[in-house]
């Protein structure tokens, strides 16, 4: 698939800052959630998705599973399993949103701001879809970031068959 | 080959999460902290705030309100004289006079034994209020500080020592028929029918849920005190 797609798309300075931008969106959505954990573990309970023994685990766990993420994607440790990792989450989060759209249950989106915004129904719906759209781009940004280091592998396969034979020094 | 290390690195990505979470959980200030295992019985229930209790408080008129549950600092000189005319203890007697007790105030609230709360209007909670009756702000301590009414106690049910405040209110002997008015911020907040359910299954039969919570009481223009005391 990598091999059809347009040389820029998979290019490594866009690639950077693909990488750059999404961990930056991640840490800077993990901070306020880390700082608070109770308040986060509310706005997963109010998703009504998480049995309730669940909940309180997810709200310590989640919030430092985005900051490695961001980081590592920052840094560039790993970035493909990290762009996998966040990848995940992102999925997990547009099913989660998605899913209460679709049944009509209004929720504070909790992505950034744990606490209340104290908005009307048809507000936090309406913010549900653009939170649909948002997480949607960044999943692009994912699958960015996934091809081109899949693009890398290969040209890297390729090379090794064409690689010149490493000269020896003459009185070897 | 390289499949089995990318799930590998998966792994130790979210293995070093757990750990950090334990970690930052046990050095958590007591506000941040909580218990691994949540116990939330309507995790998966969709709600609205006005179906999780009766909407409609039992209220049979009567002639004289009814005596001041017995606040913790009830003995004091000024309180004591407050709660005696009717005021919460804690209150200062100037706040307790700013309006006098509406036509709310005739209403008495039986025990409801068969379910955990019942919903009260901000007519009913002010008339409790000027009745001297208990108050529990169930938001959480950072929100109570900012400001709650004058006399109500702190009992955040999401904060990790919420078993032991309930624990320890249990243990204060409290009449478990007295009416007790619960609040949170109102709208679709449930901490209020959250914190009753636990004061409901330690055997408290008179929780009244207060359903427009702390805003309410701010809109009408009802005295407010700000600090982490009540």
């Amino acid at each position: 698939v990598t091999r059809s797609l347009p040389p820029w798309l998979t290019h490594p300075w866009l690639t950077v800052r693909v990488q750059i931008g999404l961990g930056a969106i991640f840490v800077v959505a993990a901070i306020p959630k880390i700082v608070d954990p109770p308040s986060f573990a509310h706005m997963i309970y109010n998703y009504r998705l998480v049995p309730g023994f669940a909940v309180n685990a997810l709200a310590l766990v989640m919030p430092w599973v985005e900051l490695l993420t961001g980081l590592a994607l920052i840094l560039g440790v790993w970035p493909r399993e990290a762009a996998a990792l966040a990848g995940l989450l992102l999925l997990m989060f547009l099913w989660a949103i998605g899913f209460n759209l679709a049944r009509g249950h209004a929720v504070d989106c909790g992505c950034f701001d744990i606490h209340s915004a104290g908005k009307s129904r048809p507000e936090l719906l309406n913010d549900m879809r653009w939170v649909l759209i948002r997480d949607t781009a960044m999943l692009l940004m994912v699958v960015q970031i996934l091809m081109a280091s899949g693009r890398g592998r290969e040209l890297k396969v390729e090379s090794s068959g064409t690689r010149p034979p490493r000269l020896l020094p003459l009185d070897s | 080959m390289s499949r089995l290390r990318n799930r590998t690195r998966i792994l130790i990505l979210i293995l070093a999460a757990v750990s950090c979470a334990a970690v930052s959980n046990l050095a958590a200030s007591r506000e941040r902290r909580m218990a691994w295992v949540g116990d939330y019985s309507r995790a998966l229930e969709i709600v609205s705030a006005s179906s999780a209790a009766t909407s409609i408080p039992v209220s049979i008129p009567t002639a004289a309100p009814a005596a001041p549950a017995a606040p913790e600092n009830a003995s004091a000189t000024p309180a004591a004289a407050a709660s005696a005319a009717g005021v919460p203890a804690g209150v200062p007697a100037e706040v307790a006079r700013v309006a006098p007790a509406p036509a709310a105030a005739a209403k008495t609230f039986a025990p409801h034994p068969d379910r955990a709360s019942v919903e009260i209007t901000t007519d009913d909670a002010e008339a409790l209020f000027h009745q001297g009756r208990l108050f529990l702000d169930a938001r959480r301590t950072s929100v109570y500080t900012d400001g709650h009414v004058p006399g109500a106690r702190s009992f955040p049910v999401w904060e990790s020592d919420i078993a032991d405040r309930v624990k320890a209110f249990f243990e204060e002997g409290l009449d478990q028929n007295a009416p007790i008015v619960i609040y949170c911020s109102g709208g679709d907040c449930e901490d209020s029918h959250m914190l009753a359910e636990k004061l409901y299954m330690v055997g408290f039969n008179n929780l009244l849920v207060y359903k427009d919570g702390f805003p309410g009481w701010q809109k009408r223009g009802l005295p407010a005190v700000k600090g982490p005391k009540p």
